[in-house]
């Protein structure tokens, strides 16, 4: 189940990855983590889960939520702390 | 579906998989110098100790090398476990390569005095590594094929160390032979490169191939029979050459084996074809080769049980460890070490600065030419070694060590990418 506080965002943005190869999952993840709103969640879907990603998002202050599929592949949510 | 919380493994420092991986192409390098000074002699009998010496220079100096950077790179990475004690896999590195360099300088009869120095060097490296990857592998919940190949792996390099130690031990005089040398041989041989390297390969081939060629992902029903195969096969011509059992029903044993291999290969083969990315480079190549070598060399061991002749067993030794083993771990090193390059120290500048593309931390012109010769020393050694042509086998020996010398240059540049700082 997803966190109250990031289904109360207003918008999701969608980054699907599953069609990257190394490391551009990284970039477009993080580029996009560094231009996210506080209204805003970011959702990335993945052919499996980006371990070596959340030392970074956990680097930027990001909070995540991984939710996995028996097929190897994820959806990692990814949004700010409320204030 | 099922939900989990942030993981937060981590990869482990930079320097620990660089060390394993920087160290492989030196003892290639040394590999070639001994094939160049030695010549086709080294291919007259399988039991010459400076064949075996050989041998290891490229299992230990070149494949374990490998495998243990890898394993430390990827156990946390890709199954998610913990690798304990992670401070002690520079110890398992230092004497990894004195224990090498001892064993091999033993074995062209520098000085028996080193013997004993391999023993308990290789030993110490061995036994802390295992207690490091089992620990973080029995650890893990879950029973991914990766994983449970990665078990094999290990459980087959601790097998193959034990008759090792027990053989040089032997050799030596520190303790008397348990069990007769042939067996102890085929035994070791049997665990250490159809087990240990084989089983490694082939699990984190079910995982890299589609993670960095864009494939489907392998068939995981066929993955699981591919590694029961290979354990029924491993364990029972284990029990049959501890039986001294005959060619019919160790042949019948390897079966289902070579059946996983040729599986295998195919598999990944059409996955690579049918990558969503049609770029071709070395590392596509390497692994095509590869897989070519793997059951071609299984095939070959197989055909020395009815045609006893020591040439099949150079065959299989050539394939199997320059044709298989050397030439897929060459290709993952292209791919791996630009990417932890990239992670440990561009990740954290994305969106900060302009960072460079893995093409730019290790450019393709690089790598092409290195394939070339990787492939050119295959080809020639091996019909040298086979039809005893001295010259053909120094030609490729010059090959091979330039080669190695190649790879470790480029490896080498791109770990000299660093950010540019501006004062």
């Amino acid at each position: 189940m997803l966190p109250d506080s990031v289904t109360n965002k207003l918008s999701v943005i969608t980054v699907d990855c599953r069609e990257l190869e190394p490391p551009e999952p990284m970039v477009v993840v993080l580029e996009a983590v560094d231009k996210l709103r506080k209204t805003e969640v970011l959702k990335m879907i993945h052919r499996q889960a980006p371990r070596l990603l959340f030392p970074l998002l956990e680097e930027r202050g990001m909070l995540t939520h991984l939710e996995s599929f028996e097929d190897g592949s994820i959806e990692l949510w990814i949004w700010q702390e409320d204030e | 579906m099922r939900s989990s919380g942030l993981s937060l493994e981590q990869a482990p420092p930079e320097d620990i998989p660089f060390r394993f991986f920087l160290t492989a192409p030196v003892f290639g390098f040394l590999a070639g110098c001994l094939i160049l000074f030695r010549g086709v002699l080294l291919f007259s009998s399988s039991w010459h100790f400076e064949t075996i010496a050989l041998t290891h220079l490229i299992t230990l100096g070149w494949g374990m090398m490998i495998m243990m950077g890898a394993f430390y790179q990827l156990v946390p990475v890709l199954v998610g476990g913990q690798v304990p004690w992670i401070a002690l896999s520079r110890a398992v590195h230092f004497f990894m390569i004195l224990g090498i360099l001892a064993l091999t300088g033993g074995l062209i009869q520098l000085s028996p005095l080193l013997f004993p120095v391999a023993i308990a060097a290789l030993l110490f490296s061995f036994v802390v590594f295992l207690t490091q990857l089992l620990t973080a592998l029995f650890r893990v919940k879950a029973n991914r094929p990766v994983v449970v190949a990665m078990r094999i792996s290990l459980i087959s390099l601790a097998f193959a160390v034990s008759l090792g130690a027990l053989e040089v031990g032997a050799i030596t005089g520190l303790w008397p032979p348990l069990i007769e040398r042939s067996i102890v041989k085929n035994l070791h041989v049997t665990l250490a490169l159809s087990g240990a390297i084989g089983g490694l390969i082939v699990g984190v081939g079910f995982h890299v191939i589609p993670m960095f060629y864009l494939s489907s992902p392998f068939p995981e029903k066929r993955a699981v029979w591919i590694l029961r195969a290979g354990m029924f096969s491993l364990a029972a011509v284990s029990v049959l050459l501890l039986n001294s059992a005959g060619s019919a029903i160790l042949f019948s044993a390897m079966l289902p084996g070579i059946a996983a291999s040729i599986i295998f290969t195919v598999t990944v083969w059409r996955m690579l074809l049918k990558r969503k990315r049609k770029i071709v480079d070395a590392t596509l190549r390497f692994w095509q080769i590869g897989l070519l070598a793997f059951p071609l060399s299984l095939l070959c061991l197989a055909s020395q049980l009815f045609w006893p002749d020591e040439r099949w067993l150079f065959a299989f030794g050539l394939l199997f460890l320059m044709g298989f083993t050397a030439t897929i771990t060459n290709g993952m090193l292209y791919k791996i070490v630009p990417f932890l390059i990239w992670f440990h120290r561009f990740s954290t500048l994305v969106g900060k600065v302009k960072i460079p593309l893995l093409k730019d931390i290790l450019p393709a012109k690089r790598t092409s030419g290195q394939l070339r010769l990787a492939a050119l020393a295959l080809l020639t050694l091996l019909p040298g070694a086979l039809l005893q042509i001295d010259w053909l086998v120094r030609a490729g020996a010059v090959f091979w060590l330039i080669s190695s010398g190649w790879l470790g240059l480029n490896l080498l540049f791109a770990f000299q990418q660093k950010p540019v700082t501006h004062d």
